[in-house]
């Protein structure tokens, strides 16, 4: 058997499964975007660009895109901020302890985002749950809808779920850039009077420059991704405070049986993403 | 010496207080697994092992 046959062959089956799972949703979902059809429905009626025009003129999609953004912008001075502090804290802080501090940070990622949810749903419920609690036992009065049910709140609440969940998961990321950084750049600094958080400003910061751009990449795509923790918190609500694409979709798709106008904006999600997933994969090749 | 050994607590303390919040939601959640449906919306943070 020649070279190139025996590569294809190898390939075929990665090939075969990229083309049912990947390919062929995605392609259908494109050309779903141009029909309008339910979700039972045997009748694809052609609409053109409607879907798009209508995600245009659709208030609920701009609301649900800024909450995206704000998700993503939160998430990284969140995520990417604090993961940053406690792997400078754990790589060259502390005498000793690190790798248990390091396993308790990362224990939320290995639970799935659904258990996180209905966890802080306890958390933040406003009869049983203990954040409630602790502000009145601290003399403040707790919002009077509750955490999720304020509209000016429960988008913040999302936020701080999500970096509870994932600052772990960017801890350890940012940990490993820092652990490539050689430590004759520190002596060198010391030297010259550099120590502490000039140290860190001169030296570990521009170091790990790389690493914190496909962290902040890992973040802006998961931003703009999510759907799981919010659907079971808050679906969307209230009000559409918390309503972002994907819940969005979900909504237009399964409830409201709008197939072909889910599909556009799924569509959208999809452009976004693989924009920065490209963008992730150069930023990742030049790290 | 001082000043070194004041950083060492604050870096500490900041680690331990994040770890703090990281891991009393999940200690819930061991606890909770425990609980019949009744008890955890009577007594969510009651601490009930067999």
């Amino acid at each position: 058997m020649s070279m190139a046959a025996s590569s294809a062959l190898m390939l075929a089956p990665a090939l075969l499964l990229c083309s049912i799972f990947i390919f062929a949703p995605s392609i259908l979902a494109i050309v779903g975007s141009f029909y309008s059809f339910g979700l039972t429905s045997q009748n694809w009626v052609w609409a053109g660009l409607d879907n798009y025009t209508h995600a245009a003129t659709d208030p609920i999609f701009w609301i649900a895109l800024r909450n995206n953004v704000i998700i993503v912008l939160g998430s990284i001075v969140l995520q990417v901020g604090i993961g940053t502090i406690l792997a400078a804290i754990l790589d060259r802080g502390l005498p000793r302890g690190s790798t248990f501090f390091r396993t308790i940070i990362f224990m939320p990622m290995v639970v799935s985002a659904v258990a996180v949810a209905l966890i802080w749903l306890i958390i933040l419920d406003p009869n049983i749950g203990i954040l409630n609690a602790i502000v009145k036992g601290i003399g403040l009065t707790p919002p009077q809808r509750g955490w999720l049910g304020d509209p000016n709140i429960s988008i913040w609440m999302v936020l701080v779920v999500a970096a509870w969940q994932y600052t772990g998961f960017m801890m350890v990321l940012i940990l490993a850039g820092l652990q490539g950084i050689p430590k004759e750049h520190y002596e060198a600094a010391a030297i010259d009077g550099a120590v502490g958080l000039r140290a860190f400003w001169h030296i570990t910061l521009p170091s790990i420059r790389n690493v914190l751009l496909v962290a902040v990449l890992i973040t802006t795509i998961g931003g703009f991704k999510v759907f799981d923790f919010i659907f079971v918190l808050t679906q969307g609500g209230p009000a559409n405070a918390t309503q972002v694409l994907g819940t969005y979709i979900y909504l237009q798709a399964f409830n409201l049986t709008n197939m072909g106008y889910a599909n556009a904006i799924a569509v959208v999600l999809l452009a976004i993403a693989v924009a920065l997933g490209w963008m992730q994969l150069k930023a990742s090749r030049r790290a | 010496m001082g000043r070194f050994r004041l950083a060492t607590i604050a870096l500490y303390g900041a680690v331990s207080a994040w770890s703090l919040f990281v891991v009393l939601p999940l200690l819930w959640m061991v606890f909770a697994a425990f609980k019949t449906r009744r008890e955890i919306f009577t007594d969510p943070w009651g601490c009930r092992i067999p």
